[in-house]
C-alpha cells in the first residue's frame, strides 16, 4: 500500500464520502492490505474478495470517522468512542434495507435491523479513549449505541445489540 | 373542624400513594429500561467462553502442528469476558461474595500468568501446551463456579426487587381502600348533607309560600322595601290601595311611589339621616320594630294622586340581601272622617252649650241691673201716704220683684258655676256657730208651719273648720228651707259629723215630711227640677236650688246626695273635706272676692309707714293712693337696690316688695335688709301665686305673700297680717280669662280720682301702642328688653283689671326669657286682645276714641 499524507488521505475521504452519498457506488473496492477485521457479506453492491467486502482497520478508518461519549453497563466511567456508523458502512457498500446480521469473534450473533444504521445510532466503534481495541479488550470492532443519549438504548434489546469483537456481518434481504 | 380534618386526611392519603405510584414507577422504570445485561447470560456465555477455551486448548495438544493463533483468539475473548465480569458496575454485587472472589482470583492468576508467556510471542507458549490445558481446564471450573454463584446472587437481588415492587403495590393497594372507604364515607356524609338541605329548604319553601300566602290575603298592604328605599315585596291589599300593578312597583322607590309630593324631599332627609346615623337615631327593641314610631299616622298617596291617611307599622330586619324594611300599611280614611265628623259634633256641642251658658249670664247680668233699679224706686214710695189697697199692689209688687231677684241670682250662679268662673275660698271658721245661725234664722218659718227646728249635740272639732263658709250657708239654707217647705207639723234635723279627723264631715238634714219617690229622687238634683206639682204652690223656686247645691258641694270638693222614702221623710246628706290645708296650700284667711262690698272689708290698721318697693309706675300710684287712702305714710323705691337703701336709712314698719323687678331683685333684696334687719314684716307682692314660689319667698325671709292686683282689701288684710306678725298668703284676684275685671276696674275708678285714673289709662293705652310696635317688629331679637316690656305692660295692664291681656303679657314675658320659640303666636295674639281691652275701656267711655291711643 502507498503512504499517501495525511491530507490528501483526508481529501480522498471527503472525496469518498461525497460519491457515496451523491452517486451509487459503483467503485470496485480496494482489498485489505492488513489484517482483515471485518467480513461484510450477502446483499451489498460492492466486494472485493469474492462475493465480500473484506476490510482492514486502515480501510474503515479511510470512511468517515464519527465519536461518541457515553457510558456503557461494562465499563467503568464516561468512555469516548470512535468509529464509523454502521449506517454509513452499508451505504458504502450500497446496502439499502435488509436485515444486518452481526457475528463476533466467540459466535455470538445477533440481528440488528436496519433502522438502527438508518438513524445512525448504531456506531462500530474501533477506537476507545484515543486507542485501538485488542481483543482482550472487546475489540476489534465493537458496536455502541448512544446509551447516555436516551432511555430508548438502555433496554435489554440494545444491550444485547452492543456486540463487541463483531468480526462479520452479513445483509439478508 | 370535621370537615378539615378529612380533607387532611384525603390530602395525606392522596399524597402516600402518589409517593408509592411514583416509588413503583421508578422501579418498574428500572425493569424496563434494564441498567444491566442479561446477567444470566452474560455468566452462562463466561463459562461457554471459558469451555470453549479449554476445548481449543485440548484441541491444539492434540494437533501435529498445534495453531496457536485460534486457541490465542479464544483466550482473549475469555479474557475480554472475564474483565468485563471484573470490572464492569453491573456485577458488584458478586465482587462482595468470598466464593466468587476466590474463584475469580484463581482465574485472574490464569490469565496473568499466561498473557505474559502468550505474549512473549516466542515457542514457549507453544511448548507449554499441556500445562496451559491443565490450567484451562481449572480455569473453566473456577468460571463455572462463579457463573453458578453469579446466578443465584442475581436471581435473589431479582426477587428482591420484586418483593419489593410487590410490597409498595400492596401498600398501594391497601392505601388505595382505606381513601376509598374514606371517601365513600364523605360522600355519604354529603349525601346525608345534601338530605338535610334539601329537607332544609322544602320547609323554607313551605314556610315562605305561607308567608307569601298570608301578605297577598292580608288585609292591610305590605310593602316591603330595602335599604335603599327599592320596593322588593308589594301584596294585593297594596294594589288595590296604591292603585299601582306589582309589576310596576316592584323595583320603584317607595318615597316616590306613595309619598305625597311635599313630604318627599322630608323623606328622602330622614332616609339618608338613618343612614349616616345607623340604628343609633332609630333604636329597636328586640322584636325588631323601630320603637321610635310604633304605629304612626302618615298621609300617603296613591296612583291617581289621591293623599289619605294610613297607619303605618314599620318593621326592620335582616335579610340574605341585607337590611330590610316591612311596612304595614292601612287605609283609615274612614275612620279618620268618622273621628272628625265626631269631633265636630263634640265641638259644636260644647259650643252651643258656652253659647248658651254665656247668654243666660249675661241675661242674668242683664236683668240684675233693672231690677235692682226697679227694686229700688219701689223703695222709694212712702206707703203711708197710699191707700191701703196701693199698699196691698206695692207689697206684691215688691215680693214679685225679690222673687224675680231671687231666680236671676240662681241661673247666675248656676251659669258662673258651670263655667267655673265662681271662687271658692278656703278659711277657718266654726261649723256648729255656722248651722245655729241657719237654725236661728229660719226658726221663725218653721214655726209658721209647726215644725221643731232640732240641732243634734256636735264633735267640739267641728267648731274649728276650713272651707268656704259662705257657700257652705248658701247650701245648708237651701236644703233647710226645703226640708221646711216640705213638713208640715214635724221636725227638721241638723246633724254633723266628721270622719278621718277633718277629712270628711258628714252634714245631714233630716225631715220628717212628705219624702221624694225613688224615681223622683234620681232627678232631683236636675235644674228646673219641681217635683209635684202640688208642691209648686208652696214652692216658689225655680228648681234650681239643689242643682246648685250640688255644683257647689261639688266645687268644694265634697260629695252631695238624698235618701227618702215616701211619706216618712227625706234626708239630705253632704260630705265635705273640711281639714287644715297643707302649708304650701295655705290660702285663708281668704277673702270673699266675689263679695268686696264695704261691710266684709276688714278695718283699717293704724297708720303706719309703708316702704313700697315696686318698678312698674302704674302699680307703684295705685299700691300708694290705696294706702294712703288708708291713712299710711308711703315711701317709694323703684328697684331692689334703691329699696334696700331706703331701709338702711330709715325705719318703716312694713315692705310691701315687689319680686320680680330689673337689676337686684324682690328676693335678693329681702335677703339683703334681713341681714340688718330681722324685725320689719316685708309683705312680697307678686304676680305668680304657686304655692311651690311663695314657700321660697317666705324662706327668703318674707312674712307674707299678697297676689296681685291689689286691691283695697286684699291690701288692707295683708297690712293687718304684716302687723299681727302672721306668716300668711293673701290670695289675690282670681285671673279669669276675661278680657275686663269689672270688679276690680270698678275698684280703681273708686279708689283714684276719676281724672287721674283717665290720665294713668291714657299713658298706658300709649305705652301698649309703643309696645305693640316693639313686638310686632317682623323678628324681635332684643329678648331681653320685650321680657322686660311685656313683664312692666302686665303690670300696668293688672292694675286695670284688664285679665287676658295681663295673662297673655307675662307668657310673652316668659317666652321671652325663656323659649323663644313660643313668642310667635303669642305676639300674634297681642292686637286682637289688645282691640278687645280697648273697647271694653270704650264701652266703659273710660277712653276717647284719638287716633293717637287707638290700638
Amino acid at each position: 500500500m502507498i503512504r499517501q499524507p495525511h491530507y490528501l488521505f483526508g481529501l480522498l475521504s471527503v472525496f469518498w464520502v461525497v460519491i457515496s452519498t451523491t452517486i451509487l457506488v459503483a467503485d470496485t473496492l480496494p482489498a485489505p492490505s492488513g489484517q482483515v477485521v471485518l467480513t461484510v457479506s450477502g446483499e451489498i453492491q460492492l466486494t472485493n474478495v469474492g462475493d465480500t467486502a473484506e476490510f482492514d482497520l486502515d480501510m474503515l478508518r479511510d470512511l468517515e470517522r464519527t465519536e461518541l461519549e457515553t457510558t456503557t453497563i461494562w465499563t467503568e466511567g464516561l468512555q469516548h468512542f470512535a468509529g464509523i456508523k454502521l449506517g454509513t458502512l452499508l451505504k458504502h457498500l450500497g446496502v439499502e434495507d435488509g436485515i444486518i446480521n452481526a457475528s463476533a469473534l466467540n459466535e455470538y450473533f445477533i440481528d440488528i435491523p436496519f433502522e438502527d444504521a438508518d438513524t445512525g445510532a448504531a456506531l462500530i466503534a474501533y477506537e476507545r479513549n484515543g486507542a485501538p481495541m485488542s481483543v482482550r479488550d472487546k475489540g476489534p470492532l465493537w458496536v455502541i449505541f448512544p446509551y447516555d443519549q436516551s432511555a430508548h438504548y438502555r433496554s435489554e434489546v440494545y444491550f444485547a445489540r452492543s456486540i463487541w469483537q463483531m468480526d462479520r456481518i452479513e445483509i439478508e434481504r | 373542624m370535621r370537615r378539615g380534618l378529612t380533607a387532611v386526611i384525603v390530602i395525606l392519603f392522596i399524597t402516600i400513594i402518589m409517593l408509592l405510584v411514583m416509588d413503583v414507577r421508578k422501579q418498574l422504570e428500572r425493569l424496563a429500561y434494564a441498567t444491566s445485561d442479561n446477567v444470566q447470560w452474560f455468566l452462562g456465555q463466561a463459562e461457554t467462553e471459558a469451555l470453549a477455551l479449554e476445548l481449543a486448548a485440548h484441541e491444539a495438544l492434540h494437533n501435529e502442528a498445534p495453531h496457536t493463533g485460534a486457541l490465542q483468539t479464544r483466550f482473549d475473548v475469555y479474557y475480554s469476558r472475564i474483565d468485563t465480569l471484573r470490572n464492569s458496575p453491573t456485577f458488584e454485587p458478586l465482587h462482595a461474595h468470598p466464593r466468587v472472589l476466590e474463584n475469580l482470583d484463581h482465574i485472574d492468576q490464569f490469565l496473568t500468568k499466561w498473557v505474559a508467556i502468550i505474549d512473549a510471542k516466542d515457542n514457549s507458549f507453544a511448548q507449554s501446551l499441556p500445562e496451559f490445558a491443565r490450567d484451562a481446564s481449572a480455569a473453566q471450573d473456577a468460571t463455572r463456579n462463579v457463573a453458578l454463584a453469579g446466578i443465584a446472587i442475581f436471581a435473589e437481588i431479582r426477587t428482591g426487587q420484586r418483593n419489593s415492587i410487590s410490597q409498595t403495590l400492596t401498600r398501594i393497594a391497601i392505601l388505595t381502600i382505606a381513601l376509598v372507604t374514606v371517601l365513600i364515607i364523605v360522600v355519604m356524609a354529603m349525601f346525608r348533607l345534601a338530605q338535610i338541605r334539601e329537607q332544609d329548604a322544602q320547609t323554607n319553601l313551605e314556610i315562605s309560600e305561607r308567608m307569601e300566602a298570608i301578605i297577598a290575603t292580608a288585609q292591610d298592604a305590605v310593602v316591603v322595601t330595602d335599604r335603599k328605599g327599592r320596593v322588593v315585596e308589594y301584596n294585593g291589599a297594596a294594589e288595590d290601595m296604591f292603585g299601582y300593578p306589582r309589576e310596576v312597583a316592584l323595583g320603584a322607590n317607595i318615597v316616590d311611589l306613595i309619598i305625597p309630593e311635599e313630604f318627599r324631599a322630608l323623606h328622602k332627609e330622614g332616609l339618608a339621616q338613618y343612614h349616616r346615623a345607623g340604628l343609633s337615631r332609630l333604636q329597636e327593641d328586640s322584636t325588631g320594630r323601630l320603637v321610635g314610631p310604633g304605629i304612626v299616622q302618615l298621609e300617603a298617596q296613591n296612583q291617581e294622586g289621591r293623599v289619605f291617611p294610613v297607619d303605618l307599622t314599620l318593621a326592620r330586619t335582616d335579610s340574605r340581601d341585607g337590611e330590610i324594611f316591612v311596612s304595614f300599611i292601612r287605609d283609615i280614611s274612614t275612620r279618620v272622617q268618622a273621628e272628625e265628623a265626631m269631633r265636630d259634633a263634640r265641638d259644636r256641642a260644647i259650643a252651643g252649650e258656652k253659647q248658651k251658658a254665656d247668654l243666660l249670664a249675661v241675661m242674668s247680668h242683664e236683668m240684675r241691673t233693672p231690677l235692682n233699679g226697679l227694686l229700688g224706686t219701689l223703695d222709694l214710695f212712702e206707703p203711708d201716704h197710699l191707700p191701703k189697697e196701693d199698699r196691698h199692689y206695692l207689697s206684691v209688687m215688691r215680693k214679685s220683684g225679690q222673687i224675680l231677684l231671687g231666680h236671676v241670682n240662681d241661673v247666675l250662679d248656676i251659669s258662673r258655676l258651670d263655667a267655673g268662673k265662681m271662687s271658692m275660698q278656703n278659711q277657718s271658721f266654726d261649723l256648729i256657730e255656722l248651722l245655729q245661725d241657719i237654725l236661728d234664722g229660719q226658726r221663725a218659718r218653721a214655726d209658721a208651719r209647726g215644725n221643731d227646728l232640732i240641732l243634734s249635740p256636735m264633735q267640739p272639732e267641728l267648731h274649728d273648720v276650713f272651707s268656704d263658709p259662705d257657700r257652705l250657708r248658701q247650701v245648708l239654707l237651701n236644703l233647710v228651707g226645703n226640708a221646711i217647705k216640705f213638713t208640715e207639723n214635724g221636725q227638721v234635723i241638723v246633724e254633723a259629723e266628721c270622719h278621718h279627723g277633718l277629712g270628711e264631715v258628714e252634714i245631714r238634714v233630716i225631715d220628717t215630711g212628705l219624702g221624694i219617690s225613688q224615681a223622683d229622687l234620681d232627678r232631683v238634683f236636675g235644674d228646673f227640677v219641681t217635683i209635684d206639682s202640688s208642691y209648686a204652690r208652696s214652692n216658689t223656686g225655680t228648681g234650681l236650688g239643689l242643682g246648685i247645691s250640688q255644683r257647689l258641694v261639688t266645687a268644694l270638693g265634697g260629695k252631695m246626695g238624698a235618701e227618702s222614702e215616701l211619706g216618712d221623710g227625706s234626708v239630705f246628706w253632704l260630705r265635705l273635706p273640711m281639714a287644715r290645708p297643707a302649708i304650701g296650700d295655705m290660702e285663708a284667711p281668704a277673702l270673699p272676692i266675689e263679695s268686696t262690698g264695704k261691710d266684709i272689708l276688714p278695718e283699717a290698721p293704724a297708720p303706719m309707714s309703708v316702704l313700697l318697693v315696686e318698678d312698674n309706675p302704674t302699680n307703684r300710684m295705685v299700691a300708694r293712693q290705696l294706702l294712703e287712702r288708708d291713712g299710711h305714710s308711703v315711701t317709694e323705691a323703684v328697684d331692689g337696690a334703691e329699696g334696700v337703701a331706703k331701709a338702711r336709712d330709715a325705719e318703716f314698719d312694713a315692705i310691701l316688695m315687689d319680686i320680680s323687678m330689673p337689676g337686684m331683685d324682690g328676693i335678693t333684696a329681702t335677703g339683703h335688709i334681713r341681714q340688718s334687719d330681722s324685725e320689719t314684716p316685708i309683705i312680697a307682692t307678686t304676680a305668680h301665686a304657686l304655692p311651690t314660689e311663695a314657700a321660697r319667698f317666705i324662706g327668703a325671709g318674707m312674712n307674707a305673700v299678697l297676689v296681685k292686683p291689689l286691691t283695697k282689701a286684699t291690701l288692707r288684710q295683708a297690712m293687718i297680717d304684716a302687723v299681727t306678725a302672721k306668716l300668711i298668703i293673701v290670695p289675690g284676684m282670681p285671673l279669669s280669662d276675661d278680657v275686663i275685671n269689672q270688679d276690680l276696674l270698678d275698684e280703681l275708678l273708686e279708689e283714684l280720682p276719676r281724672e287721674r285714673a283717665l290720665d294713668l289709662l291714657e299713658k298706658f293705652s300709649a305705652e301698649m301702642s309703643a309696645f305693640l310696635t316693639l313686638s310686632t317688629q317682623e323678628l324681635p331679637t332684643d329678648f331681653d328688653t320685650l321680657g322686660k316690656e311685656a313683664h312692666r305692660m302686665a303690670g300696668s295692664a293688672g292694675v286695670f283689671g284688664a285679665n287676658r291681656l295681663n295673662l297673655l303679657l307675662r307668657d310673652i314675658q316668659t317666652a321671652a326669657q325663656e323659649s323663644h320659640a313660643e313668642l310667635p303666636p303669642l305676639l300674634a295674639q297681642l292686637p286682637p286682645v289688645w282691640s278687645a281691652t280697648y273697647r271694653e275701656f270704650q264701652l266703659l267711655g273710660l277712653v276717647t276714641d284719638t287716633a293717637e291711643a287707638k290700638p
